[in-house]
């Protein structure tokens, strides 16, 4: 729970013949992780690119390019059986390949038709957009189709700038040309101009100097005529999308299985690019959990037909050995939060199971109400189901779920209702006769800030003895000794000097005895921890002076830090507080609108409602934010480094496949 | 009763640790912000340095309400 899995390394030597169907077997199993194999130890070579994964990924792009044409997403669908899943991936491939040109010959011809009448679709609609302005202008389109004489231009101009274009056509084309002016249209003037073809040069300079918006008209036929055309392209485009459509039904499943088995093959080939080659096989090096390795051998075994040989290794010092963290299934969604800081350390203990616990208490208690703690609770579950695919993001709905719970459970604790503690009274304490039984954070925000240091307290009480169990269990006694345990003692210490003699510094110097036993020790005990990290090695004299000014800095930084880290927590109070200050201020708004006579009720419910969707959102995830911060922060830094590497074994995910049969 | 100079006094002490952490924020968000840009997997360490700056913002609120509620006795 708090410790990793037990890894261990593993060497595999597999004959050429297998090979194939041993990686796809690790990838069915899902539990080793492969990594590059070290070629100089085994003074072998690394293994080549092959023809097949060119040839996979040509396959690969004449799949997409069918999903692309047929627009098939990915989606849940019912699995399937190709009846070729465990084959060799030569007739895998060959498979895939036959029954794709099977599809191909069926659309390819179709598609480029379709692109064929979506692009003159295109160029007509253009034209009979221009054609129905010519039409409403009252200009003739055949003055803009020109001749083998004849130049036309066409296009709006502004009604200032109309009599400017004129007169420069009468300076420079020397009356040789004819301008034939629209209706005005939303304060331009559509003209056509035309002029002899020799002129063009001319023309086409003039009317770029005015702004005149021009526009080409591509087709020859009337308004009438492109309309009928474009009838009879839309026609045929659904006659072939409807086409398009029978064919991706009828092959939507075993085109995503074709293209979920290539992919294996694909991410199969990968792995043998890790491989060492050796004159008859292939020499596979990779981490694997210890428990597994029973299952894992009798599956190589099998597939190998014993061929296999098998040879584990205890994970060495300077090894970088991946973290399989594992927690109960109730604490694993925990595992994302964890892995957003970073991933445990080997040897390092995983706090997960622990932030289970405090993450949505403490985010309960900053956001102690039943009717939103439910919100929070049905967002949770949205999120869940929103995207199953998308492990983090479910993960992260059903840690909303638990805050969601835990604010509940709070609100009764606090006696707050959608905000209001009158609600409570109403709603809650009436119907149901429970009694709000804790502090009511409005009217003892004292009393919830005593509460919120001592959950600070403890929780970073629990993140110094993890540190000190940390260095134990990697036999560094005094470590522990000097670091956590003197942390530990300054912790408690000032709590205890807190707790007796309050905030005021001279009281404090009036018991010197009780002073030194509670901060003296410990800051001694820092000051000269580096001496005594180094009386087993043995120190010279000439060495003092240096191992206890190297210390000085944390004499000062220790004791500030854990008070600024208890301090910290007050937020617990300060977003309690904020809470309800939000909620309060929502309903005031909306009360001084319910006196508006006839609407005012309804004005109040849309105010009251939209406010708390939106107010719930968002400081649900201030919140959130606040309660990671604190563990990242406040906690994560007493004792957990993030120094590991993350345990990815190879898994091969099957959505739209599965295999029949294993034999 | 609180005193109305404790008031005014709560008043800035949140006022200007709110402003100083506000400061902070923005210019430690923003750097963050750059960084995550560059290494996504920087973003839990960045939110850290953003919590620095925010925790000045903290202890005015603690300064505030230990004026207002009285309390430090």
């Amino acid at each position: 729970m708090l410790k990793s899995a037990r890894m261990k390394r593993f060497s595999i030597i597999v004959l050429d013949k297998y090979l194939d169907l041993a990686i796809r077997e690790i990838g069915e199993f899902g539990y080793a992780q492969i990594i590059d194999t070290d070629i100089e130890k085994f003074k072998i070579k690394r293994s080549a690119r092959g023809e097949l994964y060119d040839r996979i990924l040509h396959i690969l792009r004449r799949i997409n390019n069918i999903i692309n044409i047929l627009n098939i997403s990915k989606r849940e669908l019912e699995p399937i059986s190709l009846g070729i899943e465990n084959k060799s991936s030569e007739e895998i491939l060959k498979y895939v390949e036959n029954e794709i040109k099977k599809i191909e010959d069926k659309i390819l011809e179709k598609s480029s038709r379709l692109n064929e009448l979506i692009k003159e679709e295109e160029d007509l609609r253009d034209d009979e957009r221009i054609l129905r302005i010519l039409k409403v202008s009252n200009i003739n389109h055949k003055y803009l189709n020109g001749s083998e004489f004849l130049y036309t231009v066409a296009g709006f101009i502004s009604k200032e700038n109309l009599n400017e274009l004129k007169n420069r056509l009468k300076n420079k084309l020397d009356e040789k040309f004819a301008v034939i002016t629209g209706d005005e249209l939303n304060e331009r003037i559509l003209v056509v101009i035309l002029c002899m073809r020799d002129m063009s040069n001319e023309l086409d300079r003039i009317v770029s100097g005015v702004g005149f918006e021009r526009f080409e008209l591509k087709t020859k036929l009337s308004l009438r005529e492109v309309e009928k055309k474009l009838d009879k392209i839309r026609r045929e485009k659904e006659k072939i999308i409807s086409y398009l459509d029978g064919i991706k039904s009828k092959y939507e499943q075993k085109i995503l299985a074709m293209h979920e088995l290539i992919e294996i093959e694909k991410n199969n080939q990968n792995i043998r690019f890790m491989l060492g080659r050796t004159k008859k096989g292939y020499v596979l090096e990779g981490w694997i959990p210890e428990e597994k390795i029973p299952e894992f051998e009798n599956i190589l075994r099998r597939v190998t037909r014993n061929s296999a040989i098998f040879k584990y290794y205890d994970p060495k010092d300077e090894e970088e050995v991946p973290t399989m963290m594992k927690n109960p299934s109730i604490s694993r969604p925990f595992e994302t939060l964890t892995k957003a800081f970073g991933t445990p350390g080997y040897d390092e203990i995983d706090p997960t199971t622990i932030m289970a616990i405090s993450f949505p208490v403490i985010y309960g208690m900053m956001f102690g109400d039943i009717g939103h703690g439910f919100m929070i609770f049905l967002i949770g579950i949205i999120m869940a189901k929103l995207r199953p695919d998308s492990k983090d993001i479910k993960s992260l709905g059903i840690i909303m779920m638990y805050c969601g719970i835990l604010s509940m459970f709070f609100g009764f604790a606090y006696g707050e209702f959608f905000g209001q503690h009158e609600f409570y009274d109403a709603f809650i304490t009436k119907n149901l006769g429970i009694k709000s039984f804790w502090i009511n954070p409005l009217h003892e925000p004292d009393k919830l800030l005593k509460v919120a240091f001592m959950i600070g307290f403890v929780q970073m009480s629990v993140g110094i003895i993890l540190k000190f169990i940390n260095f134990v269990m990697n036999k560094k006694i005094l470590h522990a000794i000097t670091g956590p345990l003197m942390q530990e003692w300054i912790l408690v210490g000032g709590f205890l000097l807190i707790a007796s003699k309050g905030l005021r510094f001279g009281e404090w110097f009036k018991d010197p005895m009780f002073l030194f036993l509670t901060l003296g020790i410990p800051l001694l005990g820092i000051l000269f921890s580096d001496v005594i990290r180094h009386i087993p090695h043995g120190i010279k004299i000439g060495e003092l002076p240096r191992l206890i000014t190297s210390t000085l800095l944390e004499l000062y930084e220790i004791p500030v830090g854990l008070l600024a880290n208890s301090i910290s927590y007050s937020r617990i109070l300060a977003l309690a507080l904020v809470h309800i200050g939000l909620f309060t201020a929502l309903f005031k708004i909306a009360d001084i609108i319910r006196g508006i006579d006839g609407i005012g009720i309804v004005l109040w419910s849309l105010i009251v409602i939209l406010g708390t969707i939106v107010l719930v959102c968002f400081e649900g995830f201030i919140v959130f934010l606040h309660t990671l911060r604190l563990h990242y922060y406040e906690w994560f830094t007493k004792f957990y480094s993030a120094s590991g590497v993350e345990y990815m074994p190879y898994k091969i995910k099957r959505l739209y496949t599965y295999v029949r049969s294993k034999s | 009763m609180v005193e109305p100079l404790a008031l005014v006094g709560a008043g800035i002490a949140v006022g200007f640790a709110a402003l100083g952490g506000g400061v902070g924020i923005g210019l430690a968000g923003a750097a963050s912000i750059g960084a995550i840009a560059e290494k996504p997997e920087v973003f839990s360490k960045s939110l850290i340095y953003v919590a620095f700056a925010e925790a000045c913002a903290i202890y005015g609120l603690l300064i505030a309400i230990l004026i207002l509620f009285g309390v430090a006795g």
